[in-house]
This record gives C-alpha cells, structure tokens and sequence, in this order.
C-alpha cells in the first residue's frame, strides 16, 4: 500500500472535525497497540483499532471512513480505559461513524439495520420494545428466523415481555421529527460546500 | 558628587539592529552625574573590559552602567573588570537592553527610546548605590553523604580521596543499595557484586569514612560550609563496636521472615545481615518479628553471642555532625508488581517485577542461581518480559521513561537463555531506548544471536489458564492480536522516587518535581547542584538514570564539594537582607515568609544584660537575596542591599518624570 500525503491531504481539517466529533486529541497517541491488544471485537475488524488512529492521524480520511472497524465497534470502551495515553478511542469510533453518516457513507455492517430498527420502534412508542425491534431487525436483514427459536425460552425466563410500554411517545416523536430535519440541513450544508 | 560612566554595547547586530547605539550614548552623556558615555561593539570582549578599566581610571569613576545583556550573562564579567580597576564591583549595574529591549522590538525609535530610559533608570539608581562586601563564611571541611548505594559509594569515596572526611548515612543495615542486589551488569554482563563489593570494602577501610547504617536524616540547620545535621541512630539491639559478624546469632536465630532484600522471594532469619558482603557486616535485630522484644521469650542470640554485643533494651540515638556540604544519593524504589492488577500482579505469583527476577537467576539468590518459578519452582520454559509497566503512561502511572528497563530486559534475556539454552524468550516493548555507549550493540547481540523475539506492542491482559499463564498483547508491525502461553511474566515496572523523599528535601530545603524526584538548580548547567547552596544531588534520587550515570554525577558531586571545602573561608555575593534594628518591631512576619529559613529574632539587651526587646536578624550566610522578606514588612525595617527602597524608587522615579 502506498501511503499518499503531503499535499494531497489537509491533516488540519480532518484532525480538526475528528477531534470535534470525538472530543479527543489523536496527537497524543503514541501506537503501543494496547487497545489492539486488548479489543474484543478485533477478529471482525478489517483495521486494527490502534491503526485507525495512525491513519487518522496521517489524514487518510477515505480509508477510516470506509472501514469495516468503526461499525464493528461495540462501545465496551477497554480500550479507552487502557489507553495509557487518554486517548479516547471509542470517542474516535463514534466521532468516526457520525462523520460518515455524515457523508452519507454506508455503514459496513448489519448494525445499520439494528440502528434503524431501534429508531423506528422508539418512535412508535416512545420506549423499547424488543418483539418488535427483533421482528423488524429480521424483516431488515432479510434473516427472518434469526435467533426466533430462542424466543419461548427467553419469555420463559422472562429475558423479554411482550407487553408494550409506552411513555411520552408523542413528544419523542416531535423531537426526532426535529433532529432528522437538521441532519437534512447539516447534510446539503456539506453538499452545497463540496 | 556621582561621576557616573554610561557604556552601551552594540552586541553585533544583536542591539545594534534596533537600538540606535551611538544616540542612546549621546543623549545618555547629557543625564545629571553622567561624566563619560561610550558605545562599542562588544563590551564583554577583552578590549570592551579593558575599555571600561580606562574609562573608571581616567576619568576617576565613582559608579557606571553597562547597557548591553541581562545580568544574567555578564554581569560578573563587568563587575570584575570594576573591581580590578579599583571600583566597588558593587557600584556597577547593567541596564538590559537586549532581552528586555532589542530582542522584544523592532520599530528602532521607540527602541532607542525605551533604551534611553532603562539606561536614565539605571543611572539613577547607580547614584544611590552603597559599595557592598563580598560576605566570607568559614567552612566545616566536613561532607555528609546520604544514600549508601553505588552513587553514595563513589561520592563518599571520592571526597576522602581529596582529603576531606565524609560521614556516610544508610538508611539501611548495610550500604550497597539496589546495586548490590543485581546479578550481572549491562552491556558488559559482568556481574554486578562483584565489582560493587570490592568499593564497598574501600569504603569500609577508609579512615576518612564514616559509616552510619541503620541511620535516617533527622534535622538538618545552617547554611553552605556550616551545616548541622542531626542524625537518628536506629535502635539495631546490637553493638556494632562489640560484635565482629561471626554470624553465630543468626545462625541460631529461630525466626524466619520474608527477606526485602531478596524481594520476598527468600527468606531471613530476626537478626540477620541482608547479604554476605554487608557493610558493615554487623547483623540488627528486627523488632517487629523478634521473640524477644515481641513475646519476651527465646532470647537465644544474646546467649550464643561470643561478645555480648546483644542488648535488647537498645533505643533510637540521636547524633550531631557538622558538616561543610551534603550530596543526597536517596535513589529509587521499583514499582510492586500489585499494582498492575490486569497483569496479575499479586494474584499470580508467578508474575515478578525485574528485581525479583535479578534474585532469582543471581547465583547468590535464594534458589543459588537455580531458575524456578516462585509457585512451584518448575523451570520457566517460556518467559514473557513486558517493558513501560507504569512508565510512559500519565493517564495511570508514570509520564516519564524509566529509562534503564530497555537496557536491562535485554540483559535478563540474555541471562535467562543462558541458564535455559532452549527456553523462549519474548519481550513486549513499544520503543527500544538504547542511548549509550555500546548500548545499541547489545539490544541487538539480544535479539541477533541470544535468541530473544521483540513483539511491538503494548500488553492487554494476563490470566491463568491451568498451570500456564496467558499473556494477550498486540503487535503494531503486523497489526495483529497475540497470545502467548508462558510460565513466567517479568514486568519492567517503573522506576519511583523511594520513600520519606519529600521529607528529606523539606528538611534540606532542596525541591522535588511532581514525581518526587529532586529538582537540579539547572537541567543543563548545574545538573548537580540543588537549589540550596551547598547540597548536591547524584543517582535516581534526581530521575531514573543507569550505573554508570549515577557514578559519573556522584564524582561530579565529590568535586563540586571539594572544590568548595578547598577554602578556608568562602566568598558570597554581599546582596543579603538588613533589619533596620531601631524600627523593627519583631512582628516576625520577614521570619514566616523567608524561604531559607535565613531570619531569627535577636535579643537586644542592656548594659546589664537584661532583655529589652527583640527584633529580626538575618544571617548573611544563609540568605540569598531573593527579597520575599522585604514587602512583607510592615515597618519597612528589611531591606536588601543593592535593592533599597531608595535605590527602586529612583529608578521608578527616573521612568515616570517623562
């Protein structure tokens, strides 16, 4: 792989948007891979957590945005409280994925759809409703029996309910009515400068 | 009546560049007092100072100002060049117009103008200047060295090769330090005991040294060439004159307890030597694990001894020396391996800091150099070495480099492939630090020919899995996870100032960083000296550095003291504090304030010797001139020399008339 930088690349912006989107400083790491070493969820990654920050940190934008590993990330944040640095990588991870939704980049794994499942069902109710959420995940995903024959014995152990609770759902309607439509102003903001 | 000369240095184009030198000379003639004003290229060259030699002599000087760089740079040179011209070097100041007006301008005007004016202050206050003495204090031709390992050796060695005596303060029973309880040297491999011993003998058969083990510093008074230190003798229940170390009492001794100084991993008996070769080979009695002195019973020791140098009723001693100048090789503590509970630190034994495993290959080690893991003394057929544990990592522990544990590592490789010719070996690193004379060298010999693999990459986690540990890591160069199965995990733990430190640097008045360790005057120019006038520092007790490091700074240290005990008395500058004895009304606010302790009340008696009053007396030898106690008094009865209220005010005055 050729590394392309200097000219081609601003490290200044992109070090910059990360560091707003993540609130952490990737200067200050010194690759000593503890958060490799410690990732539980490394085996899916196509990027090692630990690289991802050096090829922030050389400005390749193209390359963690597409990656497999900011979706794979499960938000244990090991690594953030290892990091003998204080490097907050989950930060990165999280401030990496909302720059890509950002761009309008698909993310690389089924998580999209969970996100989506979830968003819809809250705003149906206003609360989790997990039958309805598993339901739809697998209406999604295209996996329609996916983990059902665990269903009875989950009810039985009372893992899951299938009674719905509500509570405010209207007003948490309105308020994702309203973030959707700033994300749409956000969205043609950063259409309209490229 | 002043006749004052004003000579402004262009310093190259330094000044020159913005300040119009030759105008600032002209205008600077025409001040009240001013007789004579030049400006030249360079004062501080050889014909600038003898320019100025001329100039006091010709036109019969009484005070003169040299515009040129701060104080900090010549002042010394200009002042003695005054003094040599039969001038009071005291009546000389220096107006800085380079770091205070060159350098910070570059509009030329304004620049001659500011210039005008600090050289207008300077004058005035060169006007109301006094001649001042250079102080001379006698000195103790005495040295007291604290901290009985390698550096505290070569100091204490050093300065009774120059003749002066030392008195040699341990907090331990024996002198040696941590050196002594290595097993082989880096980059040498040559064993560690067996060249620290032969220096520890010489210290010992030294008629100039004194030895003071077992002793803790417990006040030290005065000033540079005139210390007193009180030293606390720790009660050892053993007379060190009437025992010879035959060894009998411990031999008999039916106690056993955890040895420190085989880091916990072998044992010692109640009375006991911490090694062979102590000096001084006088055993002490540990009262906490006594029968003696805990239960009153056994008693055994004192019946064996041949020289009836048992005494169980001993007590802590107090003893005064006094001494010219003091070097602190306080050393360094290793980080315990409990510390790191997501290593396994303290759960698993078998998991050791870097000096348990110097016990534990050393061949006179608890096992006699046989290697054993501490749980079930298997022969470690895979060992696992993981670098920066607790150093280089500010967000848990440590911010600094430990700085030795590269070098050393590769050394415990090496040892460990010999004791175990097919053993594996694997060392975590993030960088190998190898700054040093044939360093480099031998970090590679470890990886090239003794077999020992280098994985980049910091570890995660160890856990036990059976009998094996596991340890998981990562390596960076191929972006992978590692797991290693081993038997035994040495952790490089970082390097840590010791206990009682910052007790010590408040009795010496010396400073301490955020770390613990003590603060040189300077990073690059005094290295070596503290603070205080007269203590110096050597070793770890400053940062983590290496033997041949902390040997070099510790004969470094004995020639700053012999070069200071080399005088009969010592000169310091005369900038010292005065108390105006009529208008001081002891209100002791100077006293609280002065942070070198330098202010005491004085007595003011009649004729009779009755009392009166009392009032602030500053010893000249003592303080340094800082001024903290100045605005600090009420009365307006402390002042400095050189720095009058009369002698500022003019120079404000000087400013604000324009």
């Amino acid at each position: 792989m050729l590394i392309k930088i200097g000219r081609e690349v601003n490290l200044l912006d992109f070090g910059k948007e990360l560091e707003k989107e993540s609130g952490t400083d990737i200067r200050k790491c010194y690759q000593c891979g503890k958060c490799t070493a410690g990732c539980p969820m490394n085996f899916e990654m196509d990027i090692s957590p630990s690289q991802i920050i050096r090829f922030s940190q050389l400005g390749m934008k193209e390359k963690v945005l597409n990656s497999r590993t900011i979706w794979y990330c499960i938000f244990c944040e090991t690594c953030s409280t290892r990091c003998p640095q204080g490097v907050d990588i989950k930060g990165v991870m999280d401030g990496l994925r909302r720059m890509a939704v950002a761009r309008n980049i698909k993310p690389k794994s089924k998580t999209r759809f969970l996100e989506k499942a979830f968003q819809s069902i809250i705003y149906m109710f206003g609360r989790v409703y997990e039958p309805g959420m598993v339901g739809e995940y697998n209406l999604r995903s295209k996996e329609l029996l996916h983990d059902v024959p665990l269903f009875p014995l989950m009810l039985k152990k009372r893992k899951i309910s299938l009674k719905i609770h509500t509570k405010r759902a209207k007003e948490i309607r309105t308020m994702m009515k309203r973030a959707k439509k700033i994300r749409e102003r956000k969205l043609k903001e950063t259409e309209g400068s490229k | 009546m002043a006749r004052i000369g004003v000579f402004v240095c262009w310093c190259g184009s330094n000044i020159a560049e913005t300040v119009n030198v030759s105008k600032a000379s002209e205008i600077s003639g025409n001040i009240p007092g001013v007789v004579y004003s030049v400006d030249y290229k360079y004062m501080c060259s050889d014909p600038g100072q003898t320019l100025l030699k001329n100039a006091i002599k010709e036109h019969n000087l009484t005070g003169a100002v040299v515009a040129s760089c701060s104080p900090r740079m010549h002042e010394k040179t200009f002042r003695k060049a005054a003094k040599d011209a039969g001038m009071n070097p005291y009546m000389l100041e220096m107006a800085n117009i380079r770091e205070q007006c060159s350098w910070v301008h570059d509009n030329k005007d304004e620049g001659t103008d500011k210039t005008i004016d600090l050289i207008r202050m300077m004058v005035e206050k060169v006007k109301r200047n006094h001649p001042l003495e250079d102080i001379k204090i006698p000195v103790t031709k005495k040295a007291l060295v604290i901290g009985g390992g390698v550096a505290g050796i070569q100091a204490a060695l050093d300065i009774a090769a120059g003749g002066v005596p030392v008195v040699l303060v341990e907090r331990e029973s024996s002198i040696g330090g941590k050196m002594a309880a290595l097993d082989e040297t880096f980059p040498t491999l040559d064993c560690s005991q067996c060249i620290l011993t032969p220096k520890m003998v010489e210290v010992s058969q030294d008629p100039l040294i004194e030895i003071m083990s077992f002793s803790e510093i417990e006040k030290v008074e005065g000033y540079v060439g005139n210390f007193k230190a009180t030293i606390r003798k720790k009660a050892r229940y053993v007379d060190t004159d009437l025992c010879t170390g035959c060894g009998t009492c411990w031999l008999k001794c039916p106690v056993k307890v955890t040895s420190e100084f085989e880091q916990g991993l072998g044992k010692r008996k109640a009375i006991y030597i911490p090694f062979p070769q102590a000096i001084p080979s006088r055993p002490r009695i540990d009262p906490e694990n006594c029968l003696k002195l805990t239960k009153d019973r056994c008693g055994i020791c004192q019946k064996v001894c041949p020289t009836k140098a048992i005494n169980y009723d001993d007590v802590d001693r107090l003893v005064e020396v006094e001494v010219g100048a003091i070097v602190v090789t306080t050393g360094y503590k290793i980080m315990p391996v409990s510390e790191f509970p997501e290593y396994g630190g303290g759960r698993y034994k078998d998991v050791v800091t870097a000096l348990q495993f110097e016990r534990m290959v050393c061949a006179s080690g608890p096992t006699l150099g046989e290697l054993q893991r501490p749980s079930d003394g298997k022969l470690p057929e895979t060992v696992v070495f993981v670098k920066c544990v607790g150093s280089r990592d500010p967000e848990h522990h440590h911010s600094y480099c430990s700085k030795i544990c590269c070098m050393y590592v590769a050394k415990q490789t090496m040892l460990y492939r010999h004791k175990v010719h097919n053993g594996n070996c694997y060392v975590f690193y993030i960088d190998v630090r190898s700054n040093g004379k044939n360093y480099e060298e031998f970090v590679r010999r470890a990886q090239e020919k003794e077999g020992a693999q280098y994985i980049r990459g910091r570890v995660s986690q160890v856990y036990k899995d059976g009998e094996d540990l596991v340890v998981e890591g990562a390596d960076t160069l191929t972006n992978s996870q590692v797991k290693i199965k081993c038997d035994l995990v040495v952790l490089a733990t970082a390097m840590e100032a010791p206990d009682g430190i910052k007790e010590l640097a408040q009795k010496l008045g010396i400073s301490y960083d955020q770390n613990g360790f003590l603060t040189e005057a300077h990073p690059k120019l005094k290295p070596i000296e503290s603070s205080t006038a007269g203590v110096f520092l050597a070793g770890c007790a400053l940062s983590p550095r290496d033997i041949p490091d902390s040997v070099s700074e510790a004969s470094g240290a004995a020639a700053k003291v012999l070069g200071l005990l080399s005088k009969d008395e010592m000169h310091k500058d005369g900038v010292v504090a005065f108390v105006n004895e009529a208008t001081c009304v002891a209100c002791q606010n100077c006293i609280r304030v002065c942070p070198f302790v330098a202010i005491q009340l004085k007595d003011i008696c009649n004729r009779k010797g009755e009392v009166l009053r009392q009032v602030a007396d500053v010893n000249p030898g003592l303080c340094v001139g800082c001024g903290t106690c100045t605005p600090s008094c009420p009365s307006r009865s402390i002042e400095l020399k050189g720095f009058t209220d009369a002698e500022l005010f003019a120079e404000i005055n000087a400013l604000a008339e324009l």
